[in-house]
């Protein structure tokens, strides 16, 4: 029997993503951001979300991606990870689109490269392929939890 | 899923109903016949073992009836508890923690009862009294055994006594019973945020209001201002528990540590219910415990030396809690035998915390407060050390690590009394906002001791650079200067603007933050900044300010380890202090108070670091001992020394009052008199051509371009009191 995934897409720098729409709380855009400090490089800042403290990704950067457009209305997908809160800077939000487990595919062998380990699979939608997010993965990397002021100590010992 | 909820709440209850009976064990083990206390242990195992039937943990419930015979026994009067039978009611209290911790983790209750411990319990029972002894290790002589029956206690008091217990004091609970609900901590949480939340739009609307020049809409916003306040205040409440909670656990511990030891104890616990935040309960369980254990361990003596010192055999703990100035104090003290300052210093010099020549200077509260410093206690400092000492650090960076504090005091042979200041709460503290660049943050006001203004034009000469250090002079100390911008790399230093220096104290050492600007003091919630952020060096959470953006919270301790001002520094200032045998070439970048001696034109220049504080008096303050002259001085006797020659001091100007370079030295503090103080050098270029010719003076260099002499103050102290017995 297949099941049907509901999946949330959007796009950063030009490419087409997708994340499972149970872990999405909402989408926001332009949430006022406050840097910090010596800040793991892939967190933009910090958000309040009606009380809470939620971090920022700049995905372009976790991506390893090259963004130039400077995007002034940001949008923010506020995902539930780990029960904590995590907004997902992307470029554009897309549909909601329901897409059965058969059309998820696993990652082509092609797709190399840093990008890869966050990828959990590949799904069609109106004949573009998106790439499915593992978020785990992606929160999980070096540019999301260590600190830029780690690594800058790490060189000078 | 029903199932599951009961089950939850039976561990639960099942929990805090052990707690009162093992609090009632211990209770009982020095009272045995005092009815009260046996009606509520018998109710506490009784509840246990009914729903364990309910449940069909047959294996628990025959360790909890065996237990209950025991009680029933001890009420009915044909038993009273003695330390044997507590002992083994203990060890059956533990067994029934096992059993709920397996039924936690698996749901079942495993696979029986530990036939030894049945046995051991059967055997209390009076029917076969000559049970074996518990086997407990060295157990002390077992105080004499009550035998008068305890008074009949009703039956019908325990049938219609509620089932279970929540407070430890049975006396009061009756009534509390049904007025209570229980509440998940973190529905508590999300309420407060979304109080906080509340609170932040009330600004708003407040503020907006203040424009409209609406009547009603300002009457409106006045009330949710209070409400919200009032709201907010009740939430915080919520959080509130009493201390007692922590203190549960001690009568049984102190039952253990007595039987391990072979000391006697009696706690006294006062001030159970003053209440703080639970969050910072749960971050002082472990210190207090630490400090309790240590007491017994290391504090009180054994019974025959108590006794050969005219003491009480037992010896007494006692545990404080009160209210201070918007702190929680609490107190641990023990009538034992205090700490042994020497010793204390003699194991700070064994492990490099201090040098033999820097005793001399120190009181005796600075030599005790060496057992706070990591690196004091180390394994085998155990053995040697009769005092106490083992992870004290730890405690100390525990508590400060929740803005608090701790403080010792120790009188020899009469005990030793730790003090913890913990803050009310740790959700909502005092902050200090300040601004660097284009950013907010808040300071915790407990971190910060002053701040201090350097208009711009001044920026170059009062703040200097030391190898590369920014250093400040604050009223003749040297402080070590963080630049806030570049140790968090947020940019380039603009030039002119004003700065502000916070100075902030994290690990008793002192440094200086430099910021862009100062706002205002504020009540900020803490809030957690998440696991992405758990490996920033600098910040403990952040907050929302008034107008919803966030700010940061700056950790002030890590903050100060991570711009390397600590530790480091500290090290740093002990080497800067090494002694300047006559040979050894001076070390470099050392700071200097250059001072001119008497009225006439000549420099000398003063190691800062042998500088202890710079005083202004008034000459009619100077009296005479042995011909010499002193002053009295915080309490002493503070000899005076001229620096210059003491003919030349006749002519000081018309204003009467000298000034004073205290300085440590081998023998107690000394008063250098000097006539005038220049400035504060650092220097290291400055060579020091070899004069030993000239008493006290190590040599002459020349700094900032003038010819100097460099003042050797403990040969300056030895011609001096040559001179006297030359008289």
């Amino acid at each position: 029997m297949e099941t049907e995934q509901l999946l949330c897409t959007f796009s950063v720098a030009g490419r087409k993503y997708g994340v499972v729409v149970d872990k999405v709380q909402e989408v926001l855009a332009d949430h006022q951001v406050t840097d910090i400090p010596l800040a793991p490089p892939g967190v933009l800042g910090l958000m309040n979300i009606r009380g809470r403290i939620v971090p920022a990704i700049a995905l372009h950067k976790v991506l390893r991606l090259n963004s130039n457009t400077a995007h002034d209305d940001s949008i923010n997908i506020i995902i539930n990870h780990a029960g904590e809160q995590v907004g997902l800077m992307v470029d554009e939000i897309g549909d909601i689109v329901s897409v059965s487990d058969s059309e998820i595919e696993p990652p082509p062998e092609t797709l190399k490269g840093a990008p890869r380990k966050f990828m959990c699979g590949v799904f069609p939608v109106q004949g573009t392929l998106h790439l499915l997010l593992d978020l785990d993965a992606l929160l999980a990397d070096e540019l999301c939890t260590r600190s830029a002021s780690r690594a800058s100590r790490d060189v000078l010992q | 899923m029903e199932n599951d909820k009961a089950l939850q709440s039976f561990l639960i209850e099942s929990d805090e109903n052990l707690g009162q009976l093992e609090q009632d064990i211990v209770a009982l083990e020095r009272a045995p016949d005092d009815a009260d206390t046996i009606a509520s242990a018998f109710r506490a195992i009784h509840t246990i073992k009914g729903t364990c039937g309910f449940f069909g943990f047959c294996h628990l419930e025959t360790l909890s009836h065996a237990i209950e015979d025991i009680l029933g026994a001890m009420r009915d009067g044909h038993l009273a508890m003695d330390l044997r039978h507590a002992t083994v009611l203990l060890d059956g209290v533990d067994e029934i923690r096992v059993f709920l911790k397996r039924i936690h983790s698996d749901g079942t209750d495993g696979d029986g009862v530990p036939p030894a411990l049945l046995e051991r319990l059967h055997g209390l029972m009076p029917e076969t009294t000559d049970a074996p002894a518990a086997p407990t290790p060295v157990a002390p002589e077992p105080p004499a055994v009550d035998t008068s029956p305890v008074a009949q206690e009703p039956e019908d008091s325990i049938t219609t006594a509620p089932p279970e217990e929540t407070s430890p004091r049975p006396a009061q609970d009756t009534s509390k019973h049904d007025t209570t609900v229980r509440v998940d901590v973190q529905l508590l949480d999300q309420l407060m945020n979304v109080v906080g939340e509340l609170v932040l739009t009330r600004n708003q609307l407040l503020q907006h209001a203040a424009h409209q020049n609406d009547g009603q809409l300002a009457n409106l916003s006045q009330r949710l201002n209070q409400v919200t306040s009032e709201l907010q205040e009740g939430l915080m409440q919520t959080r509130m528990q009493p201390i007692r909670n922590a203190w549960s656990t001690y009568p049984r511990l102190l039952l253990d540590l007595e039987r391990k030891t072979g000391k006697k104890v009696t706690p006294v616990l006062k001030g159970g219910d003053t209440e703080l935040d639970r969050s910072l309960l749960e971050a002082i369980r472990d210190p207090l415990l630490h400090l309790v254990r240590n007491a017994v361990d290391h504090g009180i003596e054994t019974p025959e030396k108590r006794l050969a010192q005219g003491k009480p055999e037992t010896g007494t703990l006692t545990l404080s809690a009160y209210h201070e100035s918007g702190n929680v104090t609490v107190e641990v003290q023990d009538d034992g035998a205090g700490l042994d300052s020497d010793k204390i210093i003699r194991r700070a010099i064994e492990a490099g915390l201090v040098r033999p020549d820097q005793v001399g200077a120190l009181n005796e509260r600075e030599k005790i407060r060496y057992i706070f410093e990591p690196g004091f206690s180390t394994a085998d400092a155990v053995s040697d050390l009769s005092g106490r000492g083992v992870g004290l650090d730890v405690v100390r960076n525990n508590v400060e690590r929740i803005g608090g504090s701790i403080d010792i005091k120790s009188v020899p042979g009469r005990g030793t009394t730790l003090k913890l200041k913990i803050p009310l709460t740790l959700a909502i503290v005092p902050a200090l906002i300040v601004r660097c660049l284009h950013q907010r943050f808040a300071i915790p006001q407990v971190n910060l001791m002053e701040v201090v203004y350097v208009e711009a034009d001044r920026l170059e000469s009062d703040i200097e650079t030391v190898h590369d250090a920014l250093v400040y002079r604050l009223r003749g100390r040297l402080l070590p200067l963080v630049d806030m911008r570049s140790l968090m790399q947020m940019g380039e230093r603009e030039t002119a603007r004003d700065q502000f220096i916070l100075v902030l104290t994290a690990d008793q050492q002192e440094f200086g933050l430099l910021v862009d600007d100062v706002r205002d003091t504020e009540e900020i919630v803490v809030k957690p900044l998440g696991s992405l952020l758990k490996d920033n060096p600098c910040f403990a959470g952040a907050t929302i300010m008034g107008d919803g953006r966030v700010a940061l919270i700056l950790d002030v301790k890590s903050t100060a380890d991570f711009a390397g001002v600590t530790r480091h520094e500290r090290k740093l200032r002990q080497q800067d202090t090494t002694p300047q045998t006559d040979t050894a070439p001076l070390r470099a970048a050392e700071n200097y108070l250059l001072v001119r001696p008497d009225g006439r034109a000549g420099r000398s220049a003063i190691a800062l670091s042998r500088v202890s504080r710079l005083e202004e008096i008034s000459t009619r303050l100077i009296e005479y001992s042995a011909g010499r002259e002193v002053i009295q001085y915080r309490g002493k006797v503070l000899p005076l020394i001229r620096l210059g020659d003491a003919g030349a001091t006749t002519d000081e100007p018309d204003n009467d009052v000298i000034r004073i370079v205290v300085q440590p030295t081998r023998s107690g503090e000394i008063g250098l008199v000097v006539n005038d103080i220049i400035d504060i050098v650092a220097d290291d270029q400055a060579e020091i051509i070899e004069d030993s010719h000239a008493r006290g003076i190590l040599g002459v260099g020349i700094l900032q371009g003038h010819v100097t002499d460099f003042i050797d103050c403990d040969s300056l102290l030895n011609s001096h009191s040559e001179n006297d017995h030359g008289n």
